[in-house]
């Protein structure tokens, strides 16, 4: 049989189901309307998509939730396509980081 | 690629904070995923791919998504047999009679019966008929929902506080990138008097995922 991937996770054992509500915060909610933006443009489509999320970083699949697996899987295509630069992109991501502000980003 | 910044904000669900109307408060530290966030929108303006502008108008168009537009297909079915036929025939084209419009490829509606309980999952993703219901619930996207709901979905439903009793069939639908569920559940006894609109009001959001059934006001 082939092996599980990596977002298969019917009928494995599990433990409690968290029941708190999760509210998206503006990021997270401008972050899917840039995803549903790029994919209503035909910049990638939903198997490309699909793909990307079977085919994500098993470490990272287990430590990171919904929102940051999408940021990352569209950031993959974006790369694979030669749409981005990852080095640009970590590079404009830490000065980001080191000015610590929402400010001056589109 | 370097994953190693976010330290603790990787959870599945719940970090305690409040939605808010524009954007985080400059008091609420930039996470590593917000900052890579932001530079990838910055940089996919400069290119030219996306604007700003385009980006605002695709959130308004995500933010009429919610639990109430499902409500009000629910109450319709409920009032209207002739619209209840339509809407298990074809959910996303019996949505359009109300105005609303699902932007998912298909749209089936699994109508729950004294004789059958139906419960939706994705236990690959997280596929969920997000515009007509908007974001699914925390628990809906959780790992651990995922797993179970297949396999032991009447022990999910009892800690969901849904007791289904032994003679009634439990049937899991896992939904996937080109087919989202909305179930249509029973109209509750002693409701006869309810306007639709009251109708509606007692369908929540867990109801038309089958966590939870509508309750008589009076019960």
């Amino acid at each position: 049989m082939a092996e599980r991937l990596i977002t298969d996770l019917g009928g494995l054992p599990a433990g409690a189901i968290p029941r708190e509500e999760y509210h998206m915060v503006f990021w997270e909610k401008q972050m899917i309307a840039t995803f549903n933006l790029l994919w209503d443009k035909g910049i990638f489509n939903l198997d490309e998509f699909r793909r990307m999320v079977e085919s994500i970083d098993a470490e990272l699949y287990k430590t990171s939730n919904f929102y940051r697996r999408r940021l990352d899987g569209m950031i993959d295509l974006l790369v694979e396509k030669g749409l981005l630069d990852p080095a640009e992109l970590e590079a404009r991501t830490q000065r980001i980081l080191q000015e610590g502000t929402r400010d001056h980003v589109p | 690629m370097d994953h190693e910044h976010d330290g603790h904000e990787h959870h599945e669900h719940g970090r305690g904070l409040p939605p808010h109307p524009t954007r985080e408060d400059d008091d609420v530290a930039l996470t590593y995923g917000e900052a890579r966030y932001l530079a990838l929108k910055s940089l996919l303006i400069e290119k030219g791919l996306v604007t700003a502008d385009e980006i605002r108008r695709r959130l308004e168009i995500n933010e009429r998504g919610n639990p109430q537009q499902g409500a009000r297909m629910v109450a319709r079915a409920w009032v209207d047999p002739a619209f209840k036929a339509r809407m298990l025939a074809d959910a996303k084209e019996a949505a359009k009679e109300l105005g609303l419009e699902v932007t998912e490829a298909k749209l089936v509606a699994m109508e729950n019966t004294p004789a059958c309980h139906n419960l939706i999952v994705c236990t690959l993703c997280s596929c969920y008929p997000r515009s007509l219901l908007g974001e699914p619930p925390a628990w809906y996207v959780s790992k651990a929902y995922r797993s179970r709901a297949v396999r032991e979905p009447r022990k999910v439903l009892r800690e969901f506080g849904l007791d289904i009793p032994e003679t009634v069939e439990v049937r899991v639908h896992d939904s996937n990138a080109d087919l989202r569920y909305i179930v249509l559940p029973m109209r509750p006894a002693g409701t006869e008097g309810l306007s639709e609109e009251e109708l509606a009001a007692l369908v929540t959001r867990d109801c038309l995922v089958g966590a939870a059934v509508p309750r008589s006001p009076n019960a």
